[in-house]
């Protein structure tokens, strides 16, 4: 259904009055008419590549904000310590969705890359400014895409803010812009959807249907459907080829994941070292002592430790960068060490650590991981004693848990 | 013969950014906005907007000149330098591939560039650290190059047998 609708009056009528257009001299190159030829482009192409970019950025959304909330709860927000591996699958799947992202985004944009060299390149100021938006669109959406990228590479002196930060608050503008654009395009969307089948081209295998160059020159090229199949399989195998960072039976076909969950000390990767974090000497000082800061303050080396009950638990460590290992962890229940500095069932501490800086050299543990069975002060890893790179002598373990909150190089643990 | 001259344009409809109605210099007119526009622009505009909000005013957010100048850089990145790649070597595809193996070489391609941007900060190794041995362990050149040269096999395995099903529909044509 087509119609015109009534000619806007008052002041919104300078922004839909015509503006000049520049002289036909200028329109050379990608700007003439006819420049953009390949038949793999259309608004249903568009529309498929559109929606796939969508959903992946909406996991990719959706997963990252959980991440955020968890890290940063406010009180509305509540997260359970069960099942344990959830967020192992939250943030596998924002890693790995991030990746598969890229090239759905990347053959979205040359899909609608002719938009870029329109003629005449602006109709009216409301068409100036609608253009101009589009930069935040584009520009975020790779933004995103980079930033993770290289966040996961380790390669943050290209960026010259908090990854962190900018990531996050980039999303919200990414995933509004994805909303905006939409709306904007919502009946060109109708329309690319129930295109016919008809406006296929050429099958891939058969002669040239014609002499004209244009036919004579796609022919024996992808179909708009394989060219979809094409970016479609190579989205799958770019998140195949990632997701062996968090799923150990694709390890070995790594290609973009940022580690191999069976490499590292005691078999299971590092994010921080003791080095990095400052704590090679004070990590292992016999004089250490771990304070309990509560209402019973008591301060216990690592032979009191040792000697409290101990208890072995097998949970996963995830990182932020979406890689992580399960392993088996032994040390006293953190429901033991509450009860003994005398708070109630409900009671948040912090867990600090040796770390004398650094934005995760503390954590809260709040109910329900504060007194889940399963959360551990863990004295050891895999049977042996934690390696100094895993926090050595005392580290934090809870389930279903960012790992920037297992605090390491437990120095003390504080009521609030 | 066009920038890619690689096919028929078949997209001539042109959405004012707006979701206005208008007319686009070859193509009919374009359809009406929907009704439901609102729904979308409400929430997304909300979203820009606390987006923006949270860059200018969070604790460690980065500074405005920054951010702007990476998010232009990123555009240009891709504006200037990989799309005109992309259309450029289509050109050639066009050009210089016979028809007949011409889809393999478009899919090998495609896979190919992918490959290389989304691991090209990996292959480059700027985040490995000894201090921290068992982040970026692996050889990502290697492992690129075997996940290109695999894909370029079974390309090759694709061109083959379009072309013997080529050379067969030859034969079964009358001389």
């Amino acid at each position: 259904m087509v119609r015109k609708p009534a000619s806007p009056v008052g002041p919104l009528a300078l922004l839909h009055r015509p503006v000049p257009e520049p002289p036909s001299s200028l329109r050379r190159g990608p700007l003439r008419e006819g420049a953009w030829r390949s038949p793999l482009r259309s608004e249903r192409t568009a529309t498929l590549l559109g929606m796939w970019v969508g959903v992946a950025f909406a996991v990719c959304f959706a997963t990252g904000l959980l991440s955020h909330l968890i890290q940063n709860p406010p009180s509305w927000f509540g997260w359970p310590s069960r099942p344990v591996n959830l967020y192992r699958v939250t943030q596998g799947l924002h890693v790995i969705s991030g990746f598969a992202a890229i090239p759905l985004l990347l053959a979205k944009l040359w899909t609608v890359y002719p938009k870029l060299f329109e003629w005449p390149p602006v109709r009216s100021l409301l068409h100036a400014i609608g253009r101009l938006s589009l930069l935040v669109l584009v520009g975020s959406a790779i933004f995103q895409l980079v930033t993770g990228v290289l966040n996961v590479a380790r390669w943050y002196v290209v960026m010259p803010f908090f990854f962190t930060t900018a990531h996050y608050w980039t999303a919200w503008i990414a995933i509004g812009a994805i909303l905006v654009h939409v709306g904007s395009k919502l009946a060109i969307i109708r329309i690319g959807l129930s295109e016919p089948a008809a406006a296929e081209p050429p099958a891939a295998a058969e002669p040239p249907a014609a002499t004209e160059p244009p036919a004579a020159a796609v022919a024996g090229g992808l179909t708009r459907r394989g060219f979809l199949t094409a970016v479609a399989a190579t989205s799958g195998v770019v998140a195949l080829t990632t997701a062996g960072q968090t799923v150990p039976a694709l390890s070995g076909i790594t290609v973009f994941g940022q580690r191999d969950p069976r490499l590292g000390p005691q078999g299971l990767p590092v994010n921080k070292s003791a080095a990095s974090a400052g704590v090679l000497e004070t990590a292992v000082d016999p004089t250490h002592r771990i304070v309990l800061d509560g209402p019973r303050p008591q301060q216990l080396s690592l032979a009191v430790l040792r000697s409290l009950p101990q208890h072995t638990v097998r949970l996963p460590i995830t990182c932020v960068e979406g890689w992580s290992a399960t392993a088996d962890w032994t040390g006293i229940r953190m429901a033991d060490l509450l009860d003994m500095m005398g708070l109630p069932e409900d009671a948040e501490v912090t867990v600090e650590s040796l770390q004398e800086s650094g934005l995760y050299r503390a954590s809260v543990l709040a109910p329900p991981h504060s007194r889940d069975p399963l959360t551990l002060l863990a004295l050891r890893l895999n049977g042996a004693d934690l390696h100094i790179d895993h926090g050595y002598p005392a580290r934090l373990i809870a389930p279903n848990r960012p790992g920037v909150l297992q605090t390491k190089w437990v120095s003390r643990v504080r009521a609030l | 013969m066009g920038v890619e001259g690689a096919g028929l344009v078949t997209s001539t409809r042109d959405a004012h950014p707006d979701g206005a109605t208008g007319v686009t210099l070859s193509g009919p007119p374009e359809p009406a906005p929907s009704p439901y526009r609102w729904a979308w622009y409400l929430p997304g505009l909300v979203a820009v907007g606390w987006g923006g909000y949270g860059l200018l005013t969070a604790p460690m957010g980065p500074e405005p000149v920054k951010w702007i100048i990476f998010l232009a850089v990123g555009i240009a990145a891709h504006d200037l330098l990989l799309a005109p790649i992309a259309v450029g070597a289509g050109l050639l595809l066009a050009r210089l591939v016979p028809a007949v193996v011409r889809a393999p070489a478009q899919v090998g391609l495609i896979g190919t560039g992918i490959a290389v941007v989304a691991g090209f900060s990996l292959v480059l190794g700027r985040g490995v650290s000894a201090d921290v041995p068992s982040a970026l362990p692996f050889n990502y050149a290697g492992r690129v190059a075997v996940l290109v040269a695999l894909l370029w096999v079974a390309m090759a395995g694709w061109a083959v047998v379009r072309i013997v099903r080529s050379s067969r529909i030859s034969a079964d044509q009358p001389e």
